[in-house]
């Protein structure tokens, strides 16, 4: 598919309560390609969960179009949204118990989509080892879920959810309950599923060090994007001893950047952006 | 393969919800198991009222009878009666192994051969020749005695001779002039006076005068075993006892030597003589069980109608009646045992909705999990599915099991345990269990699976608030169907009200399905209108407890305002639980005075006595009794017949049981009945004797010279004693006829010619005068003839006083006699009247020296000549109108009022009287053949009924107006019944006492049965209220660690946070079972209407009053408390264990 896995047009969602009314998000646009990594951050509050419900079919925007792998959310219906949820996304939730059924066993938390979905028997459980191996699980694979560490069912929940080979990972604080060292196996597992596999990542999260690896971060506030802060392709520069910085084009290129450019000092650093004459 | 790790997967989740979902499986278990207990406990309480019911009964009640009469015996008939019973009896044969046979022929009467000298007559007309038509037939005397022929196959076994030996057969052709050889019972052989060896005359009723035999006494016996089969309803000492043989020849007619015979006859042998030949099929008790009671039923009619059929045998047996009257006692207990059951069933599914309720709040989580993973509606539903059939077929399997240990506790659980002997109930099984079992498992898997329905419909993120927050309205008050429902009770209710509880057609009763659900249906449509109201109060209270000032009050204050829908449900499994408690406790209490109402409506006084003479006998020491005579009658002579109760009103009030709605009892009393009636004339203290002066009118002189004899006249007079007793005495010479004399009437008991009576210083009340021809015999009791009455004396100790003048005033002449004051010269005037020819007339000094005459005024009465049939002309006091009580059902069949006047039928006599007052009901008036009951005096009554005196100079005096019952109350009511009854000579007609009636109510075992399962359905609410109580707090506790979390971390100590969730908890539990309690009272109120009736299906006499005892309440509702408060502390035990830092992780969290 060249074109984006998932777009949000101008969406609004309202949530109501009684009389009262909040709006969580306020015309959001978003385009995630196929095999990016994108990271939503924002504060509490700022409709971060509201977009990734929206995105995996959990909740109806109120107004605007959403679409992602092909299906458009706005108007799914109940076997669509069944269907959403075998075929286009994954979930990996911050708390454990919303990943894993903890009675089950690691490879039967992982078999588990795959038996609702109809998968034969055989294919399930290829499937699952195949997984657990790529998590380093392979050990665990007949371990019950209260005995895993935190870093460990984290990785088994990312099993689950790619468990039907979904297009789309949806992610929310997949790393909030863990320790440093584990949410670096975390991230690490997800860029690579992303380079390598083709996966798509949209998670919502508070961690610097997930946004980092992120090919892109949206700020959300107050159910809005921030422009300034939307992040569409990231590079390393160096800085020359003069003060110099050298942009490759094809960075050029994406900001549509020609020969000038405009510099300010920003709290996070130096934002370049176009200079109003430039091309 | 993939419905393998299906069910893998669903037993993985049982098992790792076991804790939560062990109180489903007591639910599903509970309710299977009650469900398979409806047809064993019902089967089993009736086999053992089955069993009671035949082990009580008498043998003349459960035997059959099949009795083939012939109006002229015939041995051949006889012996087909018995081939037709043979066969047909095959039918009946695993039940009544063996058969009785005997043969008794109607009355014949005995007459003696010594007075007249029959023997002699007979050798006498012989010898004169005269025509065979004249021959002194022997003929019965007025006295002549009555017996039966009577005559069995093993006769000999059944006689205990104790003079003589057994008959022979005497064959009628080996001699001239045979003599048939019997053997007769000893009350027999004293009345008559025989000896063996005698020879005494029998005669059939209905045969020609020449058609009797003269047999001869060879033994004199009395039955081996009086009650054995065979004497069954004859008594044996009155029979005449012969063999088999002779019977059959000699029912007959043969040749005889005219010359061999007394009376010349031809042909001899008692012709014409009517006979029964029964066969008694004897019941082994042990063979009927409750499966084939119906079997038996219908082997009885298939032998009644094949033994009708071929043999015109009639059949006696009151075993249907009485199977039919166990099956109608069956449907009438068994409708509230099914009643009590389906609301135990109805209490223990909602526990077990509950309960899945609480377990799919937990599961919320997992189903949002399980949604996001891909699952569809139906696999959501389908996993839950899954995982309630789990738990329905292994309560299912467990549950059988199970309600046979119910069953069997019963036995061991008090009441039913005094029926046991504290021993298991004997498990029955009429019907199987299986469908039962599976409706059970039906109805749990539905109810635990229904739960999931609006579930797996909801979003992820619906389910995962649901997980947080419980759930707000149910689907029940959303469309109102709570309200509907309570309408739908009320409208049963009321249908169930006009119908009645057990309907059907003929004597064919019915349980009515509806009856069994209402109760259920009410409380379950109670509980959700609570539902509705619950909350509300919940909250009002909340509010209350906010505006405390301590923490302990206004923390549960604010979460009991905040949602109070789930405590709601909470206080509902404790609304049941008490509520069927509070109503089990009230039904059980208004049984048991109901069964003390009923047994004091039916003895009426503590206790009661029927027999003959039985009022008059002495009221023991300590206890107050009194006589009272039942009878038959109607108000205004109509043809709607009443109990009539005649009753002394002073003692009356004191002795019998009444309860307030019955009436004013006062009615009853000397204020409503009056004082008591005058009998005549009271003679002064220490009375022994009356002296008449009295002469009959005198043949006229010319009368006595032509020799005309006279007919003479004895005079009779009755007394009423002090205890309501008449006695009849006869003067001790006839009237003269020629001079005034002095006939002495003795008065004491010992001369009563219907006595002896004990003199016990008492006084009397002369009652009546009148005459009777002397001597007896033919002819008219008393001719036409008048009687001169000079003085009547009574002889004291302190002399002769007359009353005579309290004769002339307070009597007066009935039934045709007329009495006047003469001059006393009326009687020597008359002898004179008519001279012989030739005499002259006496001088006046004459006149005045005669014997005959008499100074002064002399009372004359006129009898007129009147025959036995006839009433006794005499001298009484008239009768007065009689004052008469009627309970409600006797006042509106006559239509009267109080006040009103009229004739009242008594004992087929008019009787005047008015109504002295209404009342509700009359105890005792049970009689469901008669149209309510009325109370008058007894004394009144008696001068109505037995006023005139029976001829009775010789012969046996007519039976007069006798109360038959004695009503006494006492403290120890055993010990005066047993000396009330030991005065008896015979056993009593009935004895009844308070205790033993009630205790034939409540020890019925099918009205035992319903206490008990009352009691566990009670123990089996508590066990469930504890169960869900427990899962409930436990639950919350877990949901609400965080806010504990937040409690403690704000400085609360342990205990405080434990005590704040404590009395949250315990608040709710309160208002439940407080609530529950008056739930509980008001299904009472309802369904008392449907306790109003009878062991036969018939209104319950007197009515079931409700009782409520707050004691017994307080103490269930304590034990509960106790219960509750154990529940709660325990489970919120972790509260308080919890350290800081535990609870502050949480709160990071």
């Amino acid at each position: 598919m060249d074109g984006p896995l998932v777009r949000c047009d101008n969406v609004i969602k309202i949530h109501k309560q009684g009389a009262l009314e909040a709006v969580a998000l306020q015309g959001v646009d978003l385009e995630v390609r196929p095999g990016e990594f994108v990271v939503i951050v924002g504060r509490s509050g700022s409709g971060k969960s509201s977009l990734l419900h929206i995105l995996g079919g959990m909740e109806r925007p109120s107004a605007g179009r959403v679409v992602v792998a092909g299906t458009d959310l706005t108007s799914a219906i109940g076997a669509d949204i069944r269907h959403h949820f075998r075929r286009n996304v994954g979930f990996v939730w911050q708390e454990f118990t919303r990943n894993l059924v903890p009675y089950l066993k690691a490879v039967q938390n992982i078999e588990l989509p795959m038996l609702l979905a109809g998968v034969a028997g055989e294919r399930r459980r290829r499937r699952a080892r195949a997984l657990l191996e790529v998590t380093g699980l392979q050990n665990r694979a007949y371990s019950r879920v209260n005995v895993l560490s935190g870093g460990e069912q984290q990785r088994l929940a990312l099993c689950v959810a790619l468990s039907l080979g979904p297009r789309l990972l949806l992610a929310d604080e997949p790393t909030g309950e863990l320790d440093t060292q584990r949410s670096l196996q975390v991230y690490e597992l997800l860029r690579r599923l992303c380079s390598e596999g083709g996966l798509t990542v949209v998670a919502v999260t508070h961690d610097v060090a997930l946004a980092r690896r992120a090919d892109r971060v949206f700020h959300l506030q107050d159910g809005k994007f921030r422009l300034d802060r939307r992040v569409r392709v990231k590079r390393v520069v160096d800085i020359g001893a003069d003060g110099g910085v050298h942009l490759p084009p094809e960075l050029l290129a994406e900001a549509m950047m020609t020969d000038r450019a405009n510099a300010q000092v920003v709290e996070e650093g130096i934002l370049l952006h176009r200079d109003a004459g430039s091309g | 393969m993939r419905w393998v790790t299906y069910l893998g997967l669903v037993l993985r989740r049982v098992w790792a919800r076991r804790g939560m979902l062990l109180g489903s499986f007591l639910g599903a278990t509970l309710v299977i198991a009650l469900l398979a207990v409806l047809p064993l406990y019902e089967a089993s309480v009736s086999a053992i009222d089955l069993l009671f019911t035949f082990r009580q009964a008498p043998d003349a009640t459960v035997d059959l009878n099949a009795a083939l009469t012939l109006t002229e015996y015939s041995p051949e008939e006889a012996d087909a009666g018995r081939d037709t019973v043979a066969a047909a009896s095959a039918a009946v044969a695993a039940w009544y192994p063996t058969v009785e046979e005997r043969t008794v022929s109607r009355e014949l009467v005995m007459i003696p051969l010594e007075y007249p000298d029959w023997l002699g007559l007979a050798a006498a007309w012989r010898e004169a020749g005269s025509p065979p038509e004249e021959a002194p037939w022997p003929q019965p005397p007025r006295e002549a005695s009555q017996t039966r022929l009577f005559t069995a196959p093993d006769l000999a076994a059944g006689l205990a001779l104790l003079e003589g030996g057994l008959p022979e057969f005497v064959d009628p052709a080996g001699s001239a002039a045979p003599i048939l050889e019997v053997v007769i019972g000893e009350e027999l052989a004293r009345l008559n006076r025989l000896e063996i060896g005698d020879r005494v005359v029998l005669r059939a009723f209905a045969s020609l005068p020449r058609e009797f035999e003269m047999v001869e006494v060879v033994g004199i016996a009395r039955p081996a075993n009086p009650d054995a089969v065979i004497w069954d309803g004859i008594d044996p000492a009155r029979l005449t006892f012969l063999t088999p043989e002779s019977f059959d020849v000699w029912t007959g007619a043969f040749a005889a030597d005219p010359e061999a015979d007394p009376w010349q006859r031809t042909e001899r042998g008692f012709r014409r003589l009517t006979a029964t030949r029964s066969f008694t099929l004897h019941l082994d008790r042990e063979t009927v069980t409750l499966e084939a009671v119906g079997d038996l039923k219908q082997a009885i009619l298939y032998f009644r109608g094949q033994i009708a059929r071929e043999g015109g045998i009639i059949l006696i047996s009151q075993l249907p009646g009485l199977i039919e009257a166990f099956g109608v006692r069956t449907v009438v207990f068994g409708a509230p045992i099914l009643a009590m059951l389906a609301l135990v069933v109805a209490g223990a599914l909602y526990f077990l909705i509950y309960m899945a309720a609480l377990a799919l709040e937990r599961e919320a989580a997992e189903l949002a999990l399980l949604r996001m993973r891909g699952a569809s509606t139906w696999q959501t539903i389908g996993i839950h599915s899954a995982q309630s059939a789990v738990i329905a077929l292994g309560a299912a399997v467990v549950a059988p099991f199970v309600a046979r240990g119910l069953v069997a506790l019963s036995g061991r659980v008090p009441p039913m345990s005094t029926l046991t002997g504290g021993s298991p109930l004997s498990v029955s099984q009429a019907r199987s269990v299986v469908p039962f079992v599976l409706a059970g498992g039906i109805l749990t898997f539905t109810a635990m699976g229904l739960a999931i329905v609006p579930l797996a419909r909801r979003g992820v993120l619906e389910l995962r608030a649901l997980a947080s927050r419980p759930a707000r309205q149910s689907v029940w008050q959303r469309y109102y169907l709570d309200v509907f429902l309570v309408v739908l009770a009320a409208v049963v209710l009321y249908e169930l009200r006009q119908r009645g509880l057990v309907g059907g057609t003929g004597r064919e009763v019915g349980l009515d399905p509806f009856s069994v659900a209402a109760p259920a249906l009410f409380l379950f449509s109670g509980a959700l209108l609570l539902l509705r109201v619950l909350p509300l109060l919940l909250r009002a209270i909340g509010w209350v407890m906010t505006r405390f000032r301590g923490m302990a009050a206004a923390l549960p204050g604010w979460h009991l305002g905040r949602n109070p829908v789930p405590y709601g449900r909470l206080a509902l499994l404790v609304w049941l639980t008490t509520g069927f408690g509070a109503f089990a406790l009230t039904y059980a209490d208004t049984l048991d005075a109901s069964y003390h109402d009923r047994a004091a409506f039916r003895s009426g006084g503590d206790v009661r006595l029927v027999a003959e003479g039985a009022g008059f006998l002495t009221v023991p020491e300590g206890a107050v009794g009194t006589p009272v005579y039942r009878t038959v009658g109607a108000a205004r002579l109509t043809s709607r017949s009443q109990q009539v109760l005649a009753v002394d009103p002073a003692a009356f009030v004191r002795v019998v049981h009444w309860r307030e709605d019955y009436g004013d009892l006062a009615l009853l009393g000397p204020e409503g009945l009056g004082e008591a009636a005058d009998w005549g004339v009271e003679l002064p203290p220490g009375t022994t004797a009356l002296e008449v002066e009295a002469v009959q009118e005198p043949r006229t002189w010319a009368a006595v010279e032509a020799g005309e004899g006279a007919e003479q006249v004895r005079l009779l007079l009755r007394a009423v004693d002090d205890r309501g007793r008449l006695r009849t005495f006869v003067a001790d010479a006839p009237l003269d006829d020629q001079a005034w004399s002095t006939v002495v009437v003795d008065l004491r008991g010992t001369a009563a010619r219907n006595g002896p009576f004990s003199d016990d210083g008492g006084y009397l009340v002369l009652q009546a005068l009148w005459l009777e021809r002397e001597p007896g015999g033919t002819g008219p009791a008393v001719p036409e003839t008048r009687v001169y009455l000079g003085d009547l004396r009574a002889v004291t100790g302190a002399g002769p006083v007359s009353v005579f003048a309290s004769v002339q005033e307070e009597f007066a002449g009935l039934q045709g006699l007329e009495m006047e004051m003469v001059d006393g010269e009326a009687a020597v005037a008359r002898f004179f009247a008519e001279r012989p020819a030739g005499s002259e007339a006496p001088s006046a000094a004459a006149l005045r020296d005669h014997p005959l005459w008499r100074s002064g005024l002399v009372a004359r009465l006129a009898v007129p000549e009147r025959a036995r049939p006839q009433e006794v002309p005499h001298l009484a006091r008239p009768a007065e109108p009689l004052p008469f009580v009627l309970d409600a059902e006797a006042a509106r069949v006559s239509g009267l009022a109080a006040g009103q006047s009229t004739l009242f039928g008594v004992d087929g006599k008019q009787v005047e009287g008015w109504v002295a007052g209404l009342v509700e009901l009359i105890p005792t008036a049970v009689d469901p053949r008669l149209e309510g009951a009325m109370v008058t005096r007894r004394d009144g009554l008696v001068q109505w009924l037995s006023g005139a005196p029976s001829w009775s100079i010789s012969g046996t005096l007519a039976k007069w107006t006798q109360p038959q019952e004695m009503w006494l109350r006492a403290d120890d009511i055993n010990e005066a019944a047993g000396r009330l009854a030991g005065q008896l000579a015979t056993e009593p007609d009935e004895l009844l006492t308070t205790a033993g009636v009630s205790a034939e109510f409540s020890s019925r075992p099918i009205q035992v049965g319903l206490v008990s399962i009352l009691f566990i359905g009670t123990g089996a609410g508590v066990v469930l209220t504890l169960a869900g109580v427990t899962a409930y707090v436990l639950m919350a506790v877990r949901r609400r660690f965080r806010e504990m979390g937040v409690l403690r971390a704000l400085g609360l100590r342990r205990r405080s946070v434990a005590a704040t969730f404590a009395v949250e908890q315990l608040v709710v539990l309160g208002v439940g079972a407080i609530v529950g309690i008056g739930a509980g009272v008001a299904l009472m109120r309802l369904m008392l209407p449907f306790l109003q009736l009878g062991e036969g299906g018939a209104a319950l006499l007197p009515p079931a009053l409700m009782q409520l005892d707050w004691a017994r309440l307080a103490m269930y509702l304590g034990v509960v408390a106790v219960v509750l408060v154990t529940a709660v502390l325990w489970s919120t035990r972790n509260v308080s264990a919890r350290q800081l830092s535990e609870v502050l992780r949480e709160v990071e969290r």
